[in-house]
């Protein structure tokens, strides 16, 4: 299957989404987006690692050192009231660009 | 001086621990991939390396990361400063012509305004400056101001009418108030003496 290239600026949404789930180290995000876009989405996992950070220092994310279930040291991640929000409206406004560039795209079938 | 150094060393500090800290999570994320690849059936060569292509590259990804976190706009600005000193080192050449067309052109604008404001803006440091007047001699078809000659001048005072008083002026170089006051005219006094016209 072909890989697509992640849309500018939609990597921040994809990582506040998987950690609506739970707290998240950073592989573990990036196997989740890759599982749940079914592998279509190519993200380089190196790129989640300054994205995190960047949420980080936003204060959209914290991060703790925990142990994992194999016993070994990670950092995870866990969503932030704010940052709760900010997926919110992130959500929103993602909704309302695919449907506008729908409409622009497909004007027959409106 | 101690403060500052404190928050110096604070601030290395911490940057170590990020470091380090970045270091663990990048290693452990490799790790975590590689060990995914081999339960899915990959040997640990072709699942390591496998793994590292997955993530792309690592150091390039621990100086972004670490941008991400620890620089402040300062750390950037000065940043900025150290590469603009080395850019000006290496390109000598560059760096004077840059000197020289800033020189020339903070010069120019300080000459510039310096004669404005003495001439324009500031008041002549007479009293009374806007009662004063400047009278020049005209041959007939010449259409330009001539040099006042002496007994015209005394003449000229002899029966004026129209001033208070008259006084010539042996050189112009008003631009600064002591030259003024070095050559002001015979009669006139500055600003700060009693009259203008002694005479």
């Amino acid at each position: 299957m072909d890989r697509i290239e992640l849309l500018q600026g939609t990597l921040d949404m994809l990582i506040l989404r998987t950690l609506q789930w739970g707290a998240q180290h950073g592989h573990g995000i990036g196997v989740a987006i890759r599982a749940s876009s079914e592998d279509a989405l190519q993200v380089e996992h190196g790129s989640l690692y300054p994205a995190l950070h960047r949420l980080r220092k936003q204060g959209l994310i914290d991060a703790e050192w925990k142990l994992t279930e194999n016993k070994q040291r990670a950092r995870y991640y866990r969503l932030t009231a704010k940052g709760r929000k900010m997926l919110v409206a992130e959500e929103s406004r993602w909704n309302r660009m695919v449907e506008a560039i729908g409409r622009v795209m497909r004007p027959a079938e409106k | 001086m101690r403060l500052w150094h404190k928050l110096v060393w604070r601030k290395l500090a911490r940057h170590a621990r990020e470091d380090s800290e970045l270091d663990e999570e990048l290693r452990f994320h490799l790790q975590e991939e590689a060990q995914l690849r081999m339960d899915r059936g990959q040997s640990p060569e072709d699942a390591r390396r496998w793994a590292r292509r997955d993530f792309g590259n690592v150091t390039r990804t621990k100086e972004v990361t670490r941008e991400m976190w620890t620089f402040s706009a300062l750390d950037r600005a000065a940043q900025d400063i150290r590469y603009a000193a080395r850019m000006f080192r290496k390109n000598p050449a560059f760096t004077a012509l840059a000197l020289a067309s800033l020189t020339l052109g903070i010069g120019a604008t300080t000459a510039i305004f310096s004669v404005v404001n003495s001439v324009l803006l500031r008041p002549l440091p007479f009293r009374d400056p806007d009662q004063l007047v400047m009278v020049w001699e005209r041959p007939p078809e010449t259409g330009h101001n001539n040099v006042v000659q002496t007994q015209n001048f005394l003449d000229w005072r002899a029966r004026n009418r129209s001033f208070e008083n008259m006084a010539a002026v042996f050189q112009i170089s008003t631009i600064s108030k002591a030259r003024a006051r070095r050559y002001s005219c015979p009669g006139c006094a500055s600003r700060r003496g009693s009259s203008i016209f002694s005479a």
